[in-house]
């Protein structure tokens, strides 16, 4: 078995304004020492066999639009 | 007798407004089929044996991974080059929101190149809410045969209910090509016909592009939905003006003479 973890988030130069609202609301919350939040999703993927190369082929078919998002794929 | 337009209106788990685009094609004279994946998938239906193509809003596949990502992918893995041959005959193809970022998302819109390379993106909306309330749009309809019926420069208005539609093209390049060509068919602005920020612009969309049309003119992208404005009365303000069409009328219209005109 190999476990992928698939991170995928916003390019630096698109905004994202999920992060900023998180930003927002943890300030709201005191803590001031917040300077950058950027948000994304994760997705740990089992395969029965294969490799990182796998990973990549599922962020450029799916789970990516290389327009706005960045694929970094772990094992 | 006028010649029968067949539609096929393109659903899967999580789509909605198909209701409204049935009626909205089956009262502009034509014979609209709700038409689920799975059977053009398994061979049951033939997108080539309808004339028009019409993405329905909605949550396709429940907006997971990215809005429209999963349709779209679906549709590339086994059925893209019948739809590619479909918009190469020149025939009608329209998505409203949901339907838009599958267009988007399967390289049909901008579709510079005509390599169907993805150029765009549909992002979360700025406010990083869900925006739902009606909006200004300005016409710029250029060849786009969905808006024959409206006059360049024209206002009109539609509603809106997204939370991913915040238009951002790959470079500022593709931008300027889509503003050369008059491909922002439609653009979100404020009361008096400005290009302004938000709320006008409820999506923090560049350029304020609200719609985009291909180079040829038969395919067409929208966040609004006309079809929920097919008639008069269902206008937020229908009881503040005059009988008329509703405001969604001339996309369906329109479709249906341009393909009776040309094929």
């Amino acid at each position: 078995m190999v476990v992928l973890r698939i991170t995928v988030t916003l390019k630096k130069a698109v905004e994202d304004s999920e992060g900023s609202s998180v930003l927002k609301a943890l300030r709201l919350l005191g803590y001031d020492n917040v300077r950058e939040v950027r948000s994304g999703k994760v997705y740990f993927i089992t395969l029965t066999k294969g490799s990182k190369k796998a990973g990549k082929e599922f962020c450029e078919k799916l789970l990516a639009n290389p327009v706005i998002n960045e694929c970094v794929v772990d094992d | 007798m006028n010649r029968d337009v067949k539609v096929a209106i393109l659903t899967m788990e999580g789509t909605n407004n198909e209701e409204e685009a049935y009626l909205s094609f089956k009262h502009s004279d034509s014979s609209p089929e709700i038409v689920h994946l799975k059977k053009l998938e398994n061979g049951t239906k033939k997108l080539g044996s309808y004339d028009i193509i019409f993405f329905p809003g909605g949550f396709s596949a429940g907006d997971y991974v990215r809005a429209g990502a999963v349709m779209a992918a679906r549709i590339r893995s086994r059925l893209m080059k019948d739809l590619e041959k479909f918009v190469e005959t020149g025939k009608p193809v329209m998505g409203s929101c949901n339907g838009f970022q599958v267009l988007v998302e399967l390289a049909l819109i901008p579709n510079l190149t005509k390599e169907y390379e993805l150029e765009a993106a549909l992002a979360p909306n700025m406010s990083n809410r869900f925006e739902a309330r009606t909006v200004y749009l300005r016409v710029n309809r250029g060849n786009c045969l969905f808006l024959r019926g409206f006059r360049d420069g024209e206002i009109i208005k539609l509603p809106i209910a997204h939370s991913e539609g915040r238009f951002t093209p790959r470079d500022g390049n593709v931008l300027r090509k889509i503003i050369k060509n008059g491909m922002n068919v439609l653009s979100y602005v404020d009361d008096k016909g400005r290009l302004s920020g938000y709320p006008w612009n409820p999506n923090g969309s560049e350029h304020n592009i609200a719609g985009i049309c291909n180079r040829e003119g038969n395919v067409l992208g929208i966040m609004p939905h006309p079809e929920r404005v097919f008639y008069n009365v269902t206008e937020s303000d229908w009881t503040r003006h005059e009988w008329r069409p509703g405001m969604g009328y001339p996309f369906f219209m329109n479709a249906v003479q341009f393909l009776r005109e040309k094929f």
